[in-house]
């Protein structure tokens, strides 16, 4: 699954940690969501779409459509 | 971990991994006197064995449960790392547990099977499997 966490954290200047403490997870976990190695549980791609104040599908995206 | 909630995700595991710490030295500690009592500190009194297997039994509970609340702690992708080597780690030694007891019983190895030896399989299984699995999430990666 592609997405743009990345792009999004650096709109607003958040670090990986940053990122994490505010969804409360691990940096590592950040960084491997970026890197598309851990697809993240549908209830923290919604903490993360709350936080960004966007909807999921402009975060995420299927790589099979 | 309602009572946890309050915690972020770093003072959370550093107090869970603290107690589970703590607990598996207990009950290392209450394994020992098992081990050790019999012989060096009670000399085979049987009430004193019994009471020190129930205590050893009852703080092993306890580690259990730490280790659940450690577990429980973690956020997804530490979970599901954790349970990825758990799941590898119990085949592992289930397969190689059994395939060990074989050898035995059919006098292929010269020497006894013993359950330490599946102990310490388990435990570099578990490990090697972490560490594997750490790389392959890139959790060793610098942060940016």
């Amino acid at each position: 699954m592609k997405n743009r966490l990345k792009v999004l954290r650096a709109e607003r200047n958040y670090t990986q940690a940053k990122l994490a403490e505010l969804l409360d997870v691990s940096r590592q976990t950040i960084n491997a969501i970026e890197k598309g190695k851990f697809d993240p549980s549908l209830p923290l791609a919604f903490k993360a779409a709350r936080l960004f104040n966007l909807k999921i599908e402009d975060i995420f995206e299927d790589e099979e459509y | 971990m309602s009572k946890q909630t309050h915690l972020t995700l770093n003072q959370r595991n550093k107090m869970n991994t603290a107690s589970l710490a703590k607990w598996t030295l207990f009950w290392m500690l209450s394994l020992a006197f098992v081990s050790f009592g019999p012989n060096l500190l009670w000399e085979g009194n049987i009430i004193l064995s019994v009471i020190a297997v129930v205590i050893n039994l009852a703080v092993g509970l306890m580690m259990i449960l730490a280790n659940k609340r450690h577990l429980q702690g973690l956020d997804e992708m530490q979970q599901r790392l954790q349970l990825n080597a758990m799941a590898i780690t119990l085949g592992a030694t289930l397969i190689v547990g059994l395939a060990y007891s074989s050898l035995d019983n059919s006098a292929l190895i010269p020497f006894t099977a013993d359950i330490s030896h599946l102990v310490i399989f388990m435990g570099l299984t578990y490990f090697f499997t972490t560490l594997f699995m750490h790389k392959q999430l890139g959790c060793g990666e610098e942060g940016e």
